[in-house]
């Protein structure tokens, strides 16, 4: 058989014959921690000090660090007992005395837990020590699944612990050849879980490690701090039957769930460092649009319409990136239709790529219609863009226009009230062109010549454009780097080369459901929240 | 052509390929009211179009269908059709239509071929002549497949009627073939992919970027089955712009667009409807009935603007 063939064949081959195991192990002291930690965000929500949301943040990365990798929790880069003297000395300062209790519990917690092993690593050296390269030249057998963030750390531990496996960021996996097994460090879901991305939306997208797992045999090494390994996730459709899965070690109750916990104890950094809301500060300027606040990934936001107007052309439109599999698509969106999750284009460089646009729409016009036509078109366009300048808001103008154009008073309207977007080139209609031209007085079009030119110049400027959009797909074709960084991080930068430029990318956190009046040169720009990050003046909840 | 039907020996063929051709094979020729919908999440996302439209083309190639292939009648005399004649597809005016006779297309009197005469969507643009001689590798292929009652012309012409349409990139279905002639010697000519819709009532298989706009004659003809390879094409207008085809869904079960497509679909709370042959281990499948398919309403903007 070919080698494509053999390939497929063998990854649906493991598909088939997949065993999945899972390993619940007991750590009653960090399960207890983390309860303590869950009550506190639960009271930072309410309200606590800067210091205390400070301090959560600090929690928030330590439990992340120990639920992600096997790390000892009293040596570095846990370094359990130094956030147990932060705890202390905030305890210490009076500052949230409400909170006392918890504060006195989780500090002796966290000296607890300074002592202990982490109840992974054993599981994780018998696990590992069952397969074996049968042949040095061999890659390793085993493969460990991480969070982008966590390679080195893991690496270094298999390192000083002599273990042979290979650590892989999830999404790495996914084209990874087949190997003996693969461990997860908690369940699926615990890779996906985002801000963007509740439990059970990354329970499903990431059932592909058990269901479609590069390896024979799957072991799911799972402790208190995890989500509960949900099998009915697994599989995409409610008619296939869940998979069977050998658990070892149940935990209480025989739920197999670690820590019995139904909702994450876990909680990813940005859900819990300050939401910030963008600075009102933008308000102030003199051609303020209703808009909507998208919040970024990566501490941005973007602004985008919030209702579709008349002068349409002058509005930028969101531009969302999808891909499957090998196929990158991108589509301008309205802004309605930007959700928590979707994927967002950003070009800064973009005025390298519009001065090409128009090189190269200039060379088609002077290609098709003669050296001196891109300069003849360009002067046809201004002369209308400045006798419509010259001509706004005048009633006559209007009601010619408006009689002209078979009483469409509202384009009539719009022509002479909104401001053209630099791309605008003229009336599509011949018609309208027409009507246009008298009513502004500019004389008639002699053989219809201008408007042919106008025409050309249009289709021109659509052709260069349409190049140049190839180019951008093939770009993000030619790199897939950024998927994983956006499924890791929620932004990813691609290199466009001279032309394009640097591409950002990225995904929508949040949407403000206030719609705020800004300046229009504020518009589908992303910009650094620069707010108060401490103090945001909407509420976590407002940013459903 | 042995490789497509009858199949090879059970242990040449891997489960899940058999599996995908008789996906095919059926969802084409048994054609049920309302029109099935298949789901499929597989391990992997390569070949399975490529299978499922083997399967549906030899299928389609031994189904004994009337329907929608009635032969014109004398009321259609004057209308644009299509037929195979003198070795290459044709289109041209249909001068005469006489029940159990001979019937005569553009001056010529057809005998041999004349069950290949279609008639054509009025407003079909016009296209040059598509020769197809004898011996060529497509022929050669639809000849040596094994296919009983008809010679290869005529049952070309019968499966381009109410083509296969795969929604998906051509590239990629070019090189899944190439892979898949290992198993299924001559499955490229045999498919003899035609690019875009241009090609109906030319092509067995019809393969178009998820972007095309369906055409307004779209409506008057007829798909075998719409093969959707990822979500992209799942969301097409293509795809709901041919409501009455059977449609077939490939995905990887690993692509984060194709389990978001798959949520969506759950979210509409679809009936389930049985589907015959049961997956192997390791590939989902869903049989079910949309509701409501219609016709994305394209925007009819001013463009005044």
């Amino acid at each position: 058989m070919q080698p494509v063939l053999l390939a497929v064949d063998e990854r649906y081959q493991a598909a088939a014959t997949v065993e999945v195991e899972c390993h619940t192990l007991e750590w009653p002291t960090m399960r207890d921690t983390i309860r303590v930690l869950r009550d506190l965000r639960r009271a930072a929500d309410e309200g606590v000090s800067r210091q205390l949301e400070d301090l959560l943040t600090v929690a928030s990365r330590w439990s992340r660090l120990l639920t992600g990798t096997p790390l000892a929790p009293g040596t570095d880069p846990a370094a359990t007992p130094e956030v147990a003297a932060a705890v202390r000395r905030h305890d210490d300062s009076g500052l949230d005395s409400r909170l006392h209790a918890h504060l006195g519990r989780l500090a002796g917690l966290l000296d607890t837990l300074a002592g202990q092993p982490h109840p992974a690593a054993g599981c994780l050296e018998e696990v590992i020590s069952r397969f074996g390269r049968s042949d040095p030249h061999d890659p390793p057998a085993v493969y460990i699944a991480s969070d982008a963030e966590q390679v080195a750390l893991i690496r270094r531990w298999l390192a000083d612990e002599e273990l042979d496996a290979e650590v892989r960021p999830v999404t790495h996996l996914r084209d990874a050849p087949i190997r003996d097994a693969l461990v997860l460090l908690g369940p699926p879901a615990r890779y996906l879980l985002s801000a963007w991305c509740g439990p059970t939306q990354a329970g499903r997208l990431a059932g592909w490690l058990l269901s479609a797992a590069p390896a024979a045999h799957v072991h799911v090494v799972t402790w208190p701090g995890h989500l509960r390994l949900d099998p009915d996730t697994v599989n995409v459709f409610p008619t296939t039957p869940a998979p069977p899965i050998r658990r070892t070690q149940p935990g209480p109750g025989g739920s197999g769930g670690a820590a019995g916990d139904e909702e994450p104890v876990w909680l990813p950094p940005a859900a819990v460092e300050p939401r910030v809301t963008p600075a009102l500060s933008w308000v102030a300027d003199r051609d303020p649009v209703a808009a909507t606040a998208f919040r970024l990934a990566g501490d941005h936001v973007v602004f985008y319409p919030a209702e579709p107007g008349d002068d349409a052309d002058a509005r930028p439109s969101p531009e969302v990136v999808t891909w499957d599999g090998p196929a990158v698509y991108l589509t301008d969106a309205e802004p309605s239709r930007v959700k928590v999750g979707t994927v967002l284009l950003f070009r800064p460089e973009r005025s390298a790529t519009d001065a090409e646009l128009h090189r190269r729409a200039d060379a088609l016009l002077a290609a098709k219609c003669g050296p001196g036509a891109p300069a003849a078109a360009k002067a046809a366009k201004a002369e209308l863009k400045e006798a419509l300048a010259a001509a706004r808001h005048t009633d006559a103008v209007h009601t010619a226009l408006s009689a002209a154009l078979n009483d469409n008073d509202r384009y009539a309207r719009h022509i002479l009230t909104c401001l053209p977007d630099p791309g605008y080139i003229a009336p599509e209609r011949p018609g309208a062109y027409r009507a246009l031209r008298a009513a502004l007085g500019l004389g008639p079009d002699s053989d219809g010549h201008a408007d042919r030119l106008l025409r050309e110049l249009r289709a021109a400027c659509r052709r260069a454009g349409v190049g140049i959009a190839a180019e951008l797909i093939a770009t993000l074709r030619a790199t897939t780097s950024w998927q994983a960084d956006l499924e890791a991080s929620g932004h990813a930068t691609v290199s466009g080369g001279p032309l394009l430029g640097q591409l950002n990318l990225r995904v929508v956190v949040a949407v403000d459901p206030e719609v705020r009046h800004i300046g229009r040169s504020h518009l589908g720009r992303q910009t650094p929240a620069t707010g108060d990050a401490h103090r945001p003046a909407v509420a976590h909840e407002d940013w459903a | 052509m042995s490789g497509v039907l009858p199949a090879p020996a059970p242990a040449a063929l891997p489960g899940w390929l058999t599996f995908l051709r008789n996906v095919g094979h059926l969802a084409a020729v048994r054609p049920v009211s309302p029109p099935r919908r298949l789901l499929l999440s597989l391990p992997a996302g390569q070949l399975a179009a490529a299978a499922v439209a083997v399967g549906a083309v030899a299928g389609l190639a031994s189904y004994r269908r009337t329907e929608p292939l009635e032969p014109p009648c004398p009321a259609d005399v004057g209308a644009r059709v299509s037929a195979f004649h003198t070795e290459a597809y044709r289109d041209t005016l249909l001068d005469a239509a006489r029940q159990g006779e001979a019937t005569v297309m553009g001056g010529t009197t057809m005998t041999t071929y004349a069950d290949t005469i279609r008639l054509l969507p009025a407003d079909l643009p016009e296209r040059p002549n598509r020769k197809l001689k004898a011996g060529s590798p497509v022929l050669d292929a639809w000849a040596t497949a094994g296919l009983a009652g008809g010679n290869a012309p005529r049952l070309h012409a019968r499966c381009a009627a109410t083509p296969v349409v795969v929604v998906g990139q051509q590239s990629t279905l070019d090189a899944d073939l190439g892979t898949l002639e290992a198993v299924w010697p001559q499955c490229g000519p045999f498919l003899d992919i035609g690019i875009r819709l241009a090609g109906w009532f030319r092509h067995p298989v019809l393969v178009c970027d998820v972007r095309l706009r369906p055409p307004d004659w779209l409506a008057s003809a007829r798909a075998s089955l719409v093969v959707c390879d990822g979500a992209a094409a799942w969301r097409s207008q293509l795809r709901r712009a041919l409501p009455d085809a059977a449609h077939v869904l490939v995905t990887d079960r690993r692509s984060r667009a194709c389990t978001e497509l798959i949520e969506e679909v759950r979210g509409a709370n679809p009936s389930t409807e049985p589907f015959a042959p049961a997956p192997p281990r390791g590939i989902e499948a869903w049989g079910i009935s949309e509701v409501q398919v219609t016709t994305l309403a394209v925007a009819d903007d001013e463009d005044l603007f």
